[in-house]
Formats: C-alpha cells, structure tokens, sequence
C-alpha cells in the first residue's frame, strides 16, 4: 500500500488548512458515521478469512503474529461468510487447520463443512485511497507549482486496486494497481525522458503458494512467492517495504539518499523464492531478482529512467529470523540483505533516444539487522522495533564516468520505533520513530557545503510521530466487512537534511491524512 | 469368654492397624533422572571480545609519490603492517541438532561492530621529505558458519568453520611537498573463518560460550581515491583477523518451549 506513495497527486483546489481538515474529516466520518462499519485492513482479507481488522493487524498494515501467518501461510487462510477461493479442496485447509491450532494465537479457523462450498463466491478485490493535507514549515513545492501550491495542498494520493485474497487452497495473491496524478511541473525533467512518466501503474504484487510439512521433529511451513519488491514478501514491518511511515505526504521533500533495499527497485524487478517456517519459530527465505526490460517497465507504468538501471545478473535476496514467543510475548531477531549488480542507464534523460545501459555496473552490498517485540495486552498492543542496514557501494562505472566523487561509499540507515495501539474498536495507535541515514561524503552526488566547501553527506536524521484513530478494529458491526479506515496526524522533525542542518527544518512536515480502504 | 473377645479384637486391632502405620513410613527415596541438557534447537544471543587483525598494505608511499609525480617516479615496493586492534560487539542467532546421541552439528549467522583500529607512519623520500600516516579499520564482521562438536551433557566443545564478510576502512594521509592529500578506500570483502570453543548450558534456556575465530581474507586491490586532488590509486591489502570473545546465548526449543 505504500509502495507507490512516493507520488505526487491532484490537489484539491486552492483549499486552506480549514478546508483541508474538514474535507479529511467529512471524507473519514462519511466512511465512519454513514456506514459505521467495523472494518478491515484489506476488506477482501476480512471477506475471506472472518476475522476482524484486529486480528490481523495491530494498525494497518502493520501486523500481528496472527496476520504474520496468515501472509507466511499465503493469504489462503479461510473462514469467512464468503467463498473468496474459486477453486477448492480441504487438503490445504485441513493443513491449516491444524498449524492454527499448533500457534494460538486466534480462534481456531474453522476447517471447511462438506457445504462450506455453497458459500457465495465473491472475488478479493478491494480497492483504497489516501487523502491528505500537507505543510511543511518551508514551502513544500519549488516553483512552477502547478498544478498545486507551494504549501498547505490537499491532494489525493495513492488511489489503488487489490486482489487480496486466495486462489487456490494453496496459493494466494496480493497484488496493487495504483493510480498516482502528475508531478508538478517543478519535477520535470524537461528532457525526452519525461514521456515515459505515467499515472497508472502496477505496485506491490506477491504471489504465493503455501503449504505445510511435517519432518521427524520439525513441523514446517514452507511455500514459493513470486513478487516484484524485495522485502515486500516479508512477515514483518522491520523490513523496507512495509515499514513504518505506512502513508506519506506525496509532495513533502524526503532525503535523497536510501539503501537500494529501501526501494530502488520496487515494481522494477521480478523475484521467485522459496521460504519456510521452521517450528514455528526460525524464517528462513531465499529470493531471486531480475529486473525487467526497459519496454516491460513502460508497460507496467514504471517509468524505468526514474530507476538506478537494470541488473547485470541475478540479485539474491536472504532472510533469516528467528521468533520465539511466549505468552502474549513475541520477540524477532533478523537478518536480511541483497546484492544488486546496477548497470546505469547510458543516458537517462533520453536526449540520444537510446534506452541502453552501461557496459560496467555498480554494485551494492545491503545487509539489514532487525528486531522486533510485540505484547499483545488486554485492550492494546505494544510494539518495539529496529532495522539498521549498511549498504557498500563499489561505484565502478559511476566513479569512471564522473557520478560519483569516490570508488566506493557506505550508506547506513537507522530505524527505533515504539507503537502502542490501544483499544479494540475506536483503537488509538501512537507511534514515534527515530531515523538516523549516514554515509560517505561525496561531492559529485550530494554537492558541496555552501559555507565550508567541503562535499556534503547522504546524512539525514530526525523524528516521526503519528496518532492514528482507527475506528472499526475488532467488532463485526454493520457493514463488515467491506470497510476500513484509518486517520492520521504524522509530523516528521528533521535535525539534518541531506548532509546540512542549514534549512533542515524546512522540511518538517506535518500530514493530515484519511485512509480508506473497501 | 468376654476375655477372648478383647484378645480377638486386640489381635485383630494390631493386624489392621499394622499395615497402616507401614504406610505412613517414608518410602525409600528413588534417585532423580537426571535429563540430559539437549542442545537441539534454536539459540539467539550476544558476545563481547577482542580483535587482533595483521594487515600488510602494499605500497602507499607509491600511491601517493606517483600521484603527485606520475607512474614509476617511486623506486622499490614499501610494505607497512598497522596492527588494528580492538573491540568486537554484536550478535549471533544460530541451530543445533543433537544425535548419536552427542554429537551436535549447527549453523550459525554472527554479526559484529568492531572498534579494531591501527595505524603506522611511512616515509616519503621524494617529499620534503615528508611522512604519510597510514591507518586501518574494521569496523564490520560478520560469518555464517557450520559448527560441529560434542556434548558432555550441558558443556559442549566444538568447532565451526565458514565463509565471513569484514568491512574495512584505509585512509593515507599527510603533505607531500606541502600540499595535503587524503586518499579513502572502502571495502567489503569476503574470505572465510574457522575457529572453536566451550558453550556451557548453565540453566535450561541460557549457556554461555568462550571462542577463537581465525578469519583469512587473503589479498586484494583497492582502489584509493583523493578526491580533493583528484587522484587515484591501489593499494594491495593482505590481511587476517583473529578474536576471542565470550557470549552469551538463550535456547529456544520450539513449539511449547
């Protein structure tokens, strides 16, 4: 859901704060007080499984171990007053039947009856949309504007279509077509390569078959997913792609500098893994990437220029973690990490018409560290969480044709993060989050400090917190379970923005958003 | 008649009342069975130590003499050895599985930040002549290694072996006829580790273990860069690690743990 935040979207007009806020409010309370639903992280998910948002999630997307199973088992798991799996048997089921009742952690799934199959069948389509009201304490949009302001802008952005939801007994998909507005004209490029922009474009997408083993004393779940953003399969919100901010301001300035694991490539590569589940308690995933062609990415509203390039070989992708729990207790420790071989486009602006890439490649080194804990109480969650990845970049051929000041560089990137979620229905989640990017000085790809002349940092660092009022999350009332919604007030303090602390707080934003989902 | 009736019940009293009172008595006590300490299962934990690297960096007073004076000025081949040295902190998460009926075969992954840091001063007699302070730092270690090893009950003696990963830093700096330079290469580079050591499982879930690794990362090029000069160069680095560290590690069994 947040794989294509990133974008910029239509303003609503020349609104102001007022306006801003009450359009956010009258959006949110006609989704809230007009159906007044107990509603679903991704309605279809709910649709399927019978569960509540709740279950899943403790503020989505983030998840709880329950919905960590429900993705590690393939978005397969059933239960739910409709059919959402077009093709049956109880093989799977049973499977699932019996690792639900090995974990605990939710009411038992009910295997299905031998009529379970005359439930009506309704496909796991859900839809979403993100509506938000940006100021940052420095004008958020350079000049020419248009079609926003340069501050205080309600714009609508990501609006986004999902299947979510089973196949098969055994395979599951979630997969996210986005519609993102233009950039503003500020953004272009004013070269050729500015046509390969688009509005409409595939996003995150993961497709899994899942299935379950025993072996002597091992009980396993092992499965293979095939998805096109690394990290993007993963069980929890430590890892880049599902990682905390989960909705941002399309049109505040964010630091120029991130891992590739953070993104660089989501929607621009193709993965096939295997993974499995060992006693419930060890992850184990390997993934394999490619990145598509220059016309695949186009076709899928990728704008490929906007990329780092293609890959010279195949990128692996691991995942290690190991989750003991106790009680109400659950603990992560984990590793992860990729190598990317990058061969940069040979003319990025698309001047020569030519859509090649570089004969050499750069190469990257990212190796992630996470953790997380998790307590579920009587009426709350609490959970605390950490990521730190170091990312080695042997720049080859962007040093040898002048991108890059130095042969190599190291990017660091720093996440603490404390959530406590409370309440059931009307659930009330704070988040704070520290983030810290550190790295190599480089005078060609961050510049030079205008006071000392000396080359500038990827550094970045600063502060998030967000409230977030989640009114349906555990009951079934009218209106379950086609709806969800989720209002947010996020601001994000920056101590240093891309190497300076000069015009840093510029960049504080402050986000109103309401977030939809049906 | 009334006589024998007192001794029949008496007599009968005591028969009934005898077993009884055997009852009551202690029963001899059955020695305990001693589980053995299983080292089957998951562990995550954390280990402290020292770190002791050799690094012979060849040639830094040709990278920077020829730098300033162009290919082939500096005469000989200049070796210098920083010793870098320090701590070494992070983390481990690994899997064993016991058998026949002690002998345990595991893997392990480990992750460590390092403070391992050296320096060495050469000369460069093109200069004024003037010196160049050469320094070398790790600052990233991290394994995955298979171990083997055999228990005697709750102390297991073992060792490991596999492929591992350092990060390392080099920085020549100084003046060479009065203009300053500061060359930087960065690496990542792969090589592989073997070592040993003791775990001992003091309770049911924690142990404690004392390791020696010895790493190997053999020789490779590096490129050094002077950006304020525009300059670059290599500089071929060989070099080993060793550390000795005490960790500490809590056993996760699985289901029902």
């Amino acid at each position: 859901m947040r794989g294509d935040c990133g974008r910029f979207i239509r303003p609503f007009g020349n609104c102001g704060l007022f306006a801003a806020v009450a359009v956010v409010v009258v959006l949110a309370g006609f989704l809230t007080i007009g159906f007044a639903p107990p509603v679903q992280a991704l309605p279809s998910f709910a649709r399927q499984t019978g569960q509540p948002c709740g279950t899943c999630h403790t503020d989505f997307p983030a998840l709880t171990p329950y919905g960590r199973r429900f993705k590690l088992l393939g978005y397969t798991a059933g239960g739910g007053e409709f059919r959402t799996t077009p093709f049956s048997s109880s093989t799977g089921s049973n499977a699932r039947a019996e690792l639900d009742k090995l974990r605990g952690y939710a009411k038992a799934i009910d295997a299905p009856a031998a009529g379970g199959g005359d439930k009506e069948y309704v496909p796991p389509i859900s839809m979403m949309a993100i509506v938000g009201y940006t100021h940052t304490q420095g004008p958020t949009v350079a000049p020419p504007t248009d079609p926003y302001k340069a501050n205080d802008n309600v714009v609508l952005t990501p609006f986004s279509g999902f299947w979510g939801g089973a196949i098969t007994d055994n395979i599951g998909a979630f997969a996210q077509v986005t519609y993102s507005a233009p950039d503003p004209l500020s953004a272009l490029s004013g070269t050729p390569a500015d046509q390969f922009k688009h509005t409409w474009s595939w996003d995150n997408a993961d497709v899994r078959f899942a299935s379950t083993a025993s072996i002597g004393p091992l009980d396993l779940v092992y499965g293979i997913t095939a998805n096109n953003n690394p990290t993007v399969q993963d069980l929890w919100n430590t890892t880049p792609a599902w990682s905390f901010p989960y909705a941002v301001s399309s049109l505040a300035a964010t630091p120029a500098a991130s891992t590739m694991i953070e993104g660089a490539f989501a929607a621009r590569v193709g993965g096939v893994g295997a993974y499995t589940s060992i006693n419930d308690l060890l992850y184990l995933e390997f993934t394999a990437y490619k990145t598509l062609g220059f016309s695949q990415q186009n076709s899928l509203g990728i704008n490929p220029f906007d990329g780092p390039g293609l890959f010279g070989s195949v990128a692996p992708y691991w995942r290690v973690a190991l989750e003991p729990h106790w009680g109400r207790h659950s603990l992560m420790v984990g590793t992860f990490g990729m190598y990317f071989d990058v061969h940069p486009w040979l003319d990025p602006s698309f001047a020569t018409g030519t859509t090649a890439t570089l004969p050499q490649s750069d190469k990257f080194t990212d190796i992630g560290f996470d953790t997380q804990y998790q307590y579920q109480g009587d009426n709350y969650w609490l959970t605390l969480r950490g990521s730190y990845i170091r990312e080695f970049q042997r720049l080859d051929t962007s040093f040898a044709n002048f991108a890059s000041a130095n042969p190599t560089n190291l990017l660091n990137s720093l996440k603490l993060q404390a959530s406590f979620a409370y309440g059931g229905d009307n659930r009330v989640v704070l988040t704070g989050q520290y983030f810290d990017i550190w790295g190599t000085a480089d005078a060609t790809l961050f510049g030079l400090d205008p006071i000392t002349g000396s080359a500038l940092t990827p550094n970045s660092n600063g502060w998030m917190a967000e409230l977030a009022y989640i009114p349906f999350g555990a009951s079934k009332a009218f209106g379950w379970p086609w709806f969800n919604a989720r209002i947010g007030l996020q601001y994000i303090f920056y101590n240093k923005f891309n190497g300076t602390t000069i015009g840093a707080h510029d960049n504080n934003t402050l986000f109103l958003h309401a977030w939809v989902a049906m | 008649m009334r006589k024998m009736f007192f001794a029949t019940a008496a007599a009968l009293a005591v028969t009934i009342a005898a077993p009884a009172r055997a009852a009551d008595l202690p029963l001899k006590t059955e020695t305990p069975f001693a589980a053995r300490f299983s080292w089957t299962g998951c562990y995550l934990g954390g280990h402290l130590g020292g770190g002791f690297a050799h690094k012979d960096l060849t040639d830094p007073v040709q990278l920077v003499q020829d730098s300033f004076l162009g290919p082939g000025s500096t005469d000989g081949i200049t070796t210098v050895s920083p010793a870098p040295r320090g701590v070494v902190i992070g983390g481990q998460i690994g899997c064993d599985y016991q058998f026949a009926p002690s002998w345990v075969v595991g893997i392990e992954g480990a992750a460590s930040g390092s403070t391992m840091k050296g320096s060495t001063t050469v000369g460069l007699p093109l200069g004024n002549p003037d010196t160049a302070l050469v320094r070398a730092k790790t600052d990233f270690l991290t394994s995955v290694t298979a171990r083997v090893g055999y228990a005697f009950d709750n102390v297991l003696l073992y060792a490991k072996g596999g492929v591992a990963l350092a990060a390392d830093r080099y920085d020549v700096a100084g003046s060479f006829a009065d203009t300053p330079f500061g060359f930087v290469g960065l690496e990542n580079r792969i090589g592989w580790t073997a070592g040993g050591g003791v775990e001992w499982a003091f309770s049911q879930h924690w142990s404690a273990s004392i390791e020696y690794d010895y790493y190997q990362f053999g020789h490779s090029v590096i490129a050094m860069s002077d950006p304020t000069n525009v300059f670059l160069g290599n500089v071929d680095v060989r070099q080993n690690i060793q550390v000795v560290k005490a960790g500490l590690n809590f056993h996760i069994w699985g289901p029902g743990w």
